[in-house]
């Protein structure tokens, strides 16, 4: 591959670790790195409860993980358990944020989740010194002092390759900084498995993929295009033969679709409903949602899936899941949309317990761009 | 301001103070910087059992307040109260109400 005419800019996608966990150390005057405390969602008036973060010292000295249950914690005085506060983290989230303007433009600073942000430093980071490095430390440091929170940073040529660099390279490495520019694509990203270790590639994906005897980046990326579009969908298709060759056009003040590959919102009803009333209401409130935010980016979406999680006991915090997809003939409004979701929901719900309810919309296209051609130099 | 979070934490604590053996109990108040807030948290600790950190309320850092707020919470509770985050002289105003 030719990366000549690729974009070569300078992103660090910068991630909190362990952030719910973290953010409630903090505010106690804990360590977030040696304090072992887990915010568990509790089931109120049973014994059942969901962890919903773990600290790093929690998951080292207990073996705990993101959701687990209360079952599986430890009875043990040194851990500290606390409820979740979603308003606190939103708030720290948004002072974070705040924080990076000090370093980039408005137009340089992506949110992209409640712990993770998007920053071109293309244009800044030779303020701070020789390398990107400064402006790392410099960031860190910042975040560090102002809110005690420890950050972990994938930098890259790309947004894409920043994100990478954060999932795949930051780990291991003992800064927490991960690196990854299209040099390093053959060596770092292609032998990566399972799939599902890759930002963007759910176990579905990662399934048919595999059936199609497709194990790796690697493998997608020494896969004829034209075949992974046929078997996976023409956008799916190019945004995962994109990946695998570290391709990622976008800009931040105007993400591509192709960098988000569905758009979804679910509910989660923390003591499971019967009730068809309240699962009717929560399904249109849940495809509302997900369908403005469809609209908002002018996208156009083709399918429309519809998961229910079913609470098959108290104890069963997980569940099993059902869903159904119906493709889109032509552009939907919100209208027709959520009477297709309703059509679903009947077909999957038959009065079980539900836990968790998703609407999502995928195949997103915008009306009016063209699509990215990756076989096509870029002007 | 201070004696609605007096009440609050004396309120919250009467739900989760319940005298069980070998446990034992503190009010936490921590200076937050980030948020220029005070944190009150109430820690539940028994042998044998996780401990529980139970947020009850926050209120603007200003030490008299603080003062108002901690004067309302020891007319019902003499459990102890742990300060952090906070100065030499602040510590020291807030000494005859922490002891």
């Amino acid at each position: 591959m030719n990366y000549q005419h690729e974009p070569h800019g300078l992103f660090l996608v910068v991630d909190n670790k362990s952030f719910f966990a973290s953010v409630e150390c903090t505010v106690r005057g804990l360590d977030p790195l040696t304090t072992p405390l887990v915010v568990l969602r509790e089931v109120p008036h049973t014994a059942h409860g969901l962890v919903v973060a773990a600290s790093p010292m929690a998951k080292k000295m207990f073996h705990l993980h993101n959701r687990g249950t209360k079952s599986q914690l430890p009875h043990d005085d040194r851990l500290i358990i606390v409820p979740p506060r979603m308003e606190l983290y939103e708030k720290r989230n948004q002072q974070i944020n705040e924080l990076f303007l000090k370093f980039v433009g408005k137009k340089e600073l992506l949110p992209y989740s409640i712990d993770e942000s998007i920053l071109d430093v293309s244009h800044h980071w030779k303020k701070y010194g020789p390398s990107v490095d400064s402006i790392v430390k410099a960031i860190r440091q910042e975040i560090y002092q102002q809110l005690g929170l420890i950050t972990t940073v994938g930098i890259g040529d790309n947004p894409l390759l920043a994100k990478l660099a954060l999932d795949v390279v930051a780990k291991e490495q003992p800064d927490s900084v991960g690196r990854l520019q299209y040099r390093d694509i053959p060596a770092k990203l292609w032998p990566i498995h399972p799939l599902t270790n890759v930002w963007g590639i759910g176990k579905q994906t990662a399934a048919k993929l595999n059936s199609l005897g497709i194990h790796t980046l690697g493998d997608i990326a020494h896969t004829d295009p034209h075949a992974l579009q046929a078997a996976m969908g023409k956008v799916r298709g190019t945004s995962l033969y994109a990946t695998a060759w570290g391709i990622d056009r976008s800009h931040l003040d105007d993400p591509r679709p192709h960098r988000s590959h569905s758009i979804s919102n679910s509910h989660v009803i923390t003591e499971g409903s019967s009730n068809e009333h309240e699962l009717r209401q929560t399904l249109a409130k849940v495809g509302q949602s997900a369908f403005r935010r469809v609209e908002k980016q002018g996208l156009v979406p083709g399918n429309i899936s519809v998961s229910l999680t079913f609470q098959d006991s108290p104890e069963d915090f997980h569940g099993h899941s059902v869903s159904k997809t119906r493709n889109f003939v032509g552009v939907p409004d919100q209208q027709s949309a959520l009477a297709i979701a309703v059509r679903l929901f009947n077909q999957l719900w038959h009065g079980e317990d539900v836990r968790i309810v998703f609407v999502g919309f995928g195949n997103l296209q915008r009306l009016t761009s063209e699509q990215l051609d990756l076989f096509a130099p870029k002007e | 301001m201070s004696t609605k979070i007096g009440q609050q934490l004396v309120s919250r604590v009467n739900q989760y103070f319940h005298r069980l053996p070998e446990t034992r109990y503190h009010l936490s108040v921590v200076n937050v910087n980030a948020d220029q807030q005070y944190h009150y948290f109430f820690y539940i600790r028994r042998r044998g059992v996780s401990t529980r950190s139970l947020p009850l309320a926050a209120e603007p850092a200003k030490i008299d307040l603080l003062m108002d707020s901690l004067s309302i919470f020891r007319q019902s509770y003499q459990l102890p109260i742990i300060l952090t985050g906070f100065s030499y002289d602040e510590q020291r105003r807030l000494h005859q109400l922490t002891r």
